[in-house]
């Protein structure tokens, strides 16, 4: 089954304008606004909420005790969001639950996840579990990166709402 | 394949091009060549709004949209054989491979675009041996079909997901990491790696770095794990360590010769990275194993 192309056809069906952006023809019709793909390594706060904006998210930006550390809490559905800025070198990605989850189900989370993780915080008597994702943005990060971090964390939010349910 | 396709074409219905004609055994009309202007006019009673150029070696190109995407149809000299095409980022060797053992109608080629490498999904039609109207209705069909599967078999994009765009140059964005990117970066790194390719377009890049094994996996260069395996710590352990790093996750794991503990880092890889990216995610994951396995070993030693 496996067929050899004939290199003048590829050729001929790679050749001309029309064929020029494959990559970008997925954001037809998505509304997104196709951002020239500059690689930073430095996360300014202009930068990151022209991000939440751009995605429709509505933040209240608080600055943390730390010099250089900025939180934006924003809500996807009824779910509580905290998005941390630690010197726009990282970015780190929270939410809290108050369900109880032993440290088996935390652990059986992170046997499946790739792009999150669960930890279980105890603060005196209460103990909640934080699902949380971050990334290191010293290597390079582009708008897009960012925009995927951000939505990545909702479908990571909705797969864990379905584990723990179960 | 084709010949299989043009077999199954004689048997049926309706006729439209003006080319030499012969009967099929129901009476329809099969022809064995088309000309450009019955070509058309079946692309315009399909509701196809092409646009029409001429190509090297007088082959005539027609592209239109099918499904969303950017497709070309190609009419050979002598209107003998059609071809139908459509490209998207490229992917690697072994996934292409997959797809063309994998009993599909189109095939996949890895090309080289004006802007770097691009996977070809190709569908082509012999006319010679007899068509119908209803052929070409069904080659066109079949090949909205490939494209379906195609982009469900690629992971590609799915809504809400981020197209990367493809920028030229040195370290310009990658819309996927092939495995020949990521042995180039190993390469790079002087590090010397098993590669073991699954057939699901797993593939598992094995080395060792501080006299640890470490395991890279390329889950259809759409994301990159590592990881390294160390002797099994208890989940409050894991826990407190998850609690004080970043960019890790320790995960304990039950194998078959015994229970382990993994430290694991991801790279999501669908918005596009950078060949600088990737080695980043890789040298400073060094450090991440080093930190962990000293916390490791502090625990053996309690």
């Amino acid at each position: 089954m496996t067929r050899r192309i004939a290199p003048a056809v590829v050729a001929l069906l790679l050749t001309g304008a029309l064929w020029s952006a494959p990559a970008s023809s997925g954001q037809e019709g998505t509304g997104q606004k196709d951002t020239p793909s500059t690689v930073y390594k430095d996360v300014s706060a202009e930068k990151l909420e022209k991000i939440l904006q751009s995605l429709g998210i509505e933040f209240k930006k608080d600055k943390g005790k730390r010099a250089g550390v900025v939180y934006y809490d924003f809500r996807k559905g009824d779910r509580p969001v905290r998005l941390h800025n630690y010197n726009g070198k990282d970015l780190w990605l929270d939410t809290i639950y108050d369900d109880k989850l032993t440290l088996a189900l935390v652990n059986g989370w992170n046997v499946r996840a790739k792009f999150s993780r669960a930890v279980q915080l105890k603060n005196g008597e209460k103990t909640t579990v934080s699902l949380e994702s971050q990334i290191d943005c010293t290597g390079g990060v582009t708008d897009a990166i960012l925009r995927q971090f951000v939505r990545r964390f909702d479908s990571e939010i909705r797969e864990f709402e379905k584990y723990i349910s179960k | 394949m084709i010949e299989r396709i043009a077999c199954a074409a004689a048997a049926l219905t309706l006729a439209l091009l003006a080319l030499p004609a012969s009967a099929s055994a129901q009476g329809e009309p099969v022809f064995r060549a088309v000309t450009v202007e019955t070509l058309e006019k079946f692309l315009k009673d399909q509701k196809i709004d092409f646009k029409k150029q001429q190509g090297n070696g007088g082959v005539i190109l027609y592209d239109f949209k099918r499904g969303g995407l950017n497709t070309r149809l190609l009419l050979l000299p002598g209107g003998k054989q059609l071809a139908i095409g459509a490209i998207f980022p490229p992917t690697s060797l072994e996934k292409i491979n997959q797809w063309n053992t994998g009993g599909r109608f189109a095939g996949l080629s890895l090309a080289k675009g004006p802007k770097g490498p691009l996977t070809v999904l190709e569908y082509r039609l012999d006319l010679a041996g007899g068509v119908t109207e209803g052929t070409l209705k069904q080659y066109i069909a079949r090949f909205d079909e490939e494209l379906k599967v195609f982009q469900k078999f690629s992971g590609g994009p799915g809504p809400g997901t981020e197209t990367p765009k493809v920028v030229a140059g040195k370290d310009g964005i990658l819309p996927t990491v092939t495995n020949e990117v990521l042995e180039k970066i190993l390469k790079d790194l002087k590090l010397m790696y098993r590669k073991q390719v699954a057939p699901n377009g797993l593939t598992l890049f094995e080395y060792e770095k501080n006299n640890h094994k470490l395991h890279i996996y390329n889950f259809g260069g759409r994301d990159l794990m590592i990881d390294a395996n160390f002797p099994s710590i208890t989940p409050v352990d894991a826990n407190a360590y998850n609690l004080k790093r970043k960019f890790i996750r320790v995960v304990n794991y039950r194998g078959k010769q015994g229970d382990y503990t993994s430290l694991e880092s991801n790279l999501d890889c669908t918005a596009g990275v950078t060949e600088g990216m990737i080695r980043h995610f890789i040298t400073s994951y060094d450090q991440d194993m080093i930190h962990f396995r000293n916390y490791v070993q502090k625990l053996l030693n309690k």
